[in-house]
């Protein structure tokens, strides 16, 4: 009874996050409908074409005709990918919000104030510096800026705070989130810097700078799709391993240790995983805006703050809300081009995170 | 019994003869204390008024092929003629009066900033609170995105003041400032959202993780609604120059507006600002020791906070529509003069004020010497995050830098 119980309560969220992939798919981009049936059947052609592929059957060999039949067949495919992308990256950027928010007990920390962001835009704005107008066919490249920038902020960050806490004897996380957000600070105006720099070079570079940093283009070719698979499996592994001891990290270290945790190295675990989560998130899909803290928020208002909850609502509600985003801004096009998805996800998400934090204003007093 | 008498009269006289010598020795004791105390605030002064003597009289930019020591005397010479004429009267030749006129609005950019964020270290008691807590830069932001909307044409030259005086004289007052009023207007507006905001979600009380929580929203709204109006300009036109009027307010700069009017309407905003907060000092240590300690010495806290803020803003509102974001001196500045002046307000304020003024001279010969005087933020961003590094392996933290 019990556990029948339990499953119902992670179906719901998975039931959300299901339907709200399968309805991003229905929709059609370039010129915006809604084409369920048809989106349906060319998914079913893709997936009976596959499979005649890897049988080796004859129905492969007819592969041209079949897809001519079916109209919209490619367009239903980039949007799977697509989708797929989207959903991935709105519940991992979510997922590394409510890490941190359950470590911090504070709706204010989310992995960007290590200066994930920051070291992102800085990643894409120096990738453009170095290749200038070859960089949309280099691609590949900007992945090792990114990241590399964004791990340099944050190892100085958590570096920092480690050297502030020794003389204390232990980690200081206060000083840590103060360093973070200087750090960010200036990361931030050195990518500005380097915009001027862009446009030195070439005005059209700075557009080229903007559609990487809002995510307009989701790349989606395999090998940026296994990047991405890549750094989520990397990240999402210990933080679903250690759910229940991360609630562990929200009590008083002598509590922690009382019930047989490390709450020192947990919190390490927990900074890395999430911050992973959330550079492979921006990386890959662009900027968010306040997703990665307002979600968490609204969980832990709904469900209470069992990380084990949290997390699996933050991750499905993150995925959903996302999707519905990016689905309803790719069909605004303005001047030629679909909407970035940040301030629409500002609209959205905004009224409940005001609504959550009024709400719960003893939780973090 | 008169002997008795006698001796009653001496037990009775003596504790106020010794109360009268103990309190001339306190006396003297305070005023020496006090010009002791002093003197890094003259010291601070001096440097000020020598650092911008050499800077205005003395310090001439001429590039690598001229770089003859004769040909730099002698350009030298001429400005600092320039600069004696122009304080005794004689007339404003070679634009000096720009050149003043600058020099005198970075001191007063570096005072207002560092003033302002002492007060705020000490008012919300966390050496992070800086005027970007509650959402200052991003309503001045917003305010500048309005006027780009509002007010320039996509077809529109920028032109430099030193190159079109007379065009610029053509205009009217508000004409000539209203990039500036709106970017006033905007940040005034901004602090008075967040602090509503705040104060209605505290049910009518002050609290600072509210006033935290509502500025970083603002902020992250005003910062997607830029970057949405910017992405729009850029597909539209990637050589539209209004990008480039909304990017230039993030990164600070003395080149923009530097005229005498420009001056006097800085001064006018800053100045009783500065007088203001000198006169609180008192009550800003109160403060500083915790709301309910305030409280318990008669302080009217919530008033005082709210006119702490409303003075505050002026002040980062006024820098910022004039020279734009200039980040880490509101940082940078009280840290270094709480060090040498202590934490008391009656000394601090003064010295972060000249010591604000010292480093943003320093910076902008800096800049002024190497060509980035258009990237002021990006020195003292460096430099805020240089200090900040080394308070850390000093071995105090931060924080504890600041308490």
């Amino acid at each position: 009874m019990l556990q029948r119980r339990h499953r119902r309560r992670w179906l719901a969220p998975a039931l959300l996050f299901a339907g709200m992939f399968l309805l991003s798919l229905c929709f059609r981009t370039a010129q915006p409908g809604f084409i369920p049936a048809e989106a349906a059947r060319n998914l079913w052609t893709a997936l009976r074409l596959w499979v005649a592929q890897v049988l080796q059957q004859p129905l492969y060999l007819d592969r041209f005709d079949i897809i001519d039949g079916c109209p919209f067949y490619y367009e239903t495919l980039i949007r799977l990918r697509n989708s797929l992308v989207t959903a991935g990256a709105g519940a991992a950027v979510c997922l590394g919000g409510a890490v941190f928010q359950t470590m911090f007990k504070n709706p204010l920390a989310s992995p960007n104030i290590l200066g994930i962001s920051t070291g992102v835009n800085l990643g894409n704005a120096l990738f453009i510096m170095a290749y200038t107008t070859q960089s949309l066919a280099m691609m590949g490249r900007r992945y090792v800026y990114c990241y590399a920038c964004a791990a340099v902020l944050v190892v100085l960050a958590v570096g920092a705070g480690k050297l502030a806490g020794r003389h204390v004897g232990r980690f200081s996380v206060v000083d840590m989130l103060i360093v973070g957000s200087l750090v960010s600070q200036f990361g931030n105006v050195l990518a500005l810097y380097y915009q001027y720099k862009i446009t030195e070079i070439d005005y059209t570079l700075l557009t080229v700078y903007q559609e990487l940093s809002l995510g307009i283009y989701v790349l989606t070719g395999l090998q940026d799709m296994l990047l991405f698979a890549g750094g989520l499996a990397v990240s999402l592994t210990p933080v679903l391993l250690l759910r229940f001891r991360l609630n562990g990290t929200a009590l008083d270290d002598e509590r922690a240790a009382a019930m047989g945790l490390r709450p020192g190295a947990l919190r390490a675990v927990g900074m890395v995983c999430g911050s992973v989560l959330a550079l492979t998130a921006l990386i890959h899909c662009g900027d968010m805006g306040i997703l990665s803290m307002a979600i968490p928020c609204v969980c832990r208002m709904g469900r209470g703050a069992d990380f084990r909850k949290v997390c699996l609502w933050s991750a499905c509600l993150g995925g959903s809300i996302l999707l519905f985003c990016r689905s309803v801004c790719s069909m605004i096009y303005v001047a030629g081009m679909a909407m970035p998805v940040n301030f629409a996800i500002s609209l959205v998400v905004l009224p409940a995170f005001v609504l959550a934090i009024s709400k719960q204003r003893s939780a973090f007093e | 019994m008169k002997a008795s008498q006698n001796e009653e009269k001496r037990i009775t006289l003596r504790p106020g003869a010794e109360d009268e010598v103990a309190r001339e020795k306190a006396r003297r004791q305070r005023t020496r204390k006090f010009q002791r105390g002093n003197l890094p605030l003259v010291a601070m002064g001096v440097l000020l008024l020598l650092l911008f003597f050499l800077s205005a009289g003395l310090l001439v930019k001429v590039s690598p092929e001229h770089f003859y020591l004769s040909y730099i005397l002698e350009l030298s010479r001429q400005k600092l003629g320039h600069l004696f004429d122009f304080i005794v009267g004689r007339g404003a030749e070679g634009g000096i009066q720009f050149v003043v006129s600058r020099y005198v609005m970075i001191v007063l950019a570096g005072a207002g900033l560092a003033a302002c964020g002492a007060v705020y270290n000490g008012a919300f008691r966390n050496v992070l609170a800086a005027p970007s807590t509650l959402g200052v830069q991003s309503g001045g932001t917003l305010g500048n995105l309005l006027y780009v909307l509002l007010f320039v044409s996509p077809t529109t030259q920028v032109i430099r003041y030193s190159d079109s005086l007379d065009l610029a004289e053509s205009y009217t007052l508000l004409d000539r400032n209203i990039q500036q009023i709106m970017v006033l207007v905007g940040c005034f507006l901004a602090v008075a959202l967040v602090v509503g905001v705040a104060t209605l979600a505290g049910r009518r009380r002050v609290n600072t993780l509210y006033l935290i929580l509502a500025g970083t929203i603002f902020s992250s709204l005003i910062g997607s609604l830029v970057g949405l109006v910017q992405y729009y300009m850029l597909e539209m036109d990637p050589y539209d120059v209004r990008i480039e009027i909304i990017r230039n307010l993030a990164m600070g700069s003395f080149d923009r507006a530097y005229t005498p009017e420009h001056l006097a309407m800085m001064c006018a905003l800053l100045l009783p600002c500065l007088a203001v907060l000198t006169l609180l000092s008192g009550k800003l240590d109160l403060l500083a020791l915790g709301e309910e300690a305030a409280a318990t010495k008669g302080l009217p806290v919530k008033r005082f906070f709210f006119l702490v803020i409303a003075v505050n803003t002026v002040m980062a509102a006024t820098v910022i529509a004039f020279c734009g974001q200039i980040g880490f001196v509101g940082f940078i500045v009280p840290q270094a003069a709480r060090r040498i002046v202590g934490p008391g307000f009656r000394r601090l304020l003064p010295a972060s004020m000249l010591l604000g003024g010292i480093l943003l001279i320093l910076v902008y010969d800096i800049a002024l010497l190497t060509g980035f005087t258009a990237y002021i933020n990006l020195f003292t961003s460096g430099l805020g995050s240089a200090v900040m590094i080394a308070a850390l392996l000093t071995g105090k933290g931060v924080r504890r830098a600041a308490a």
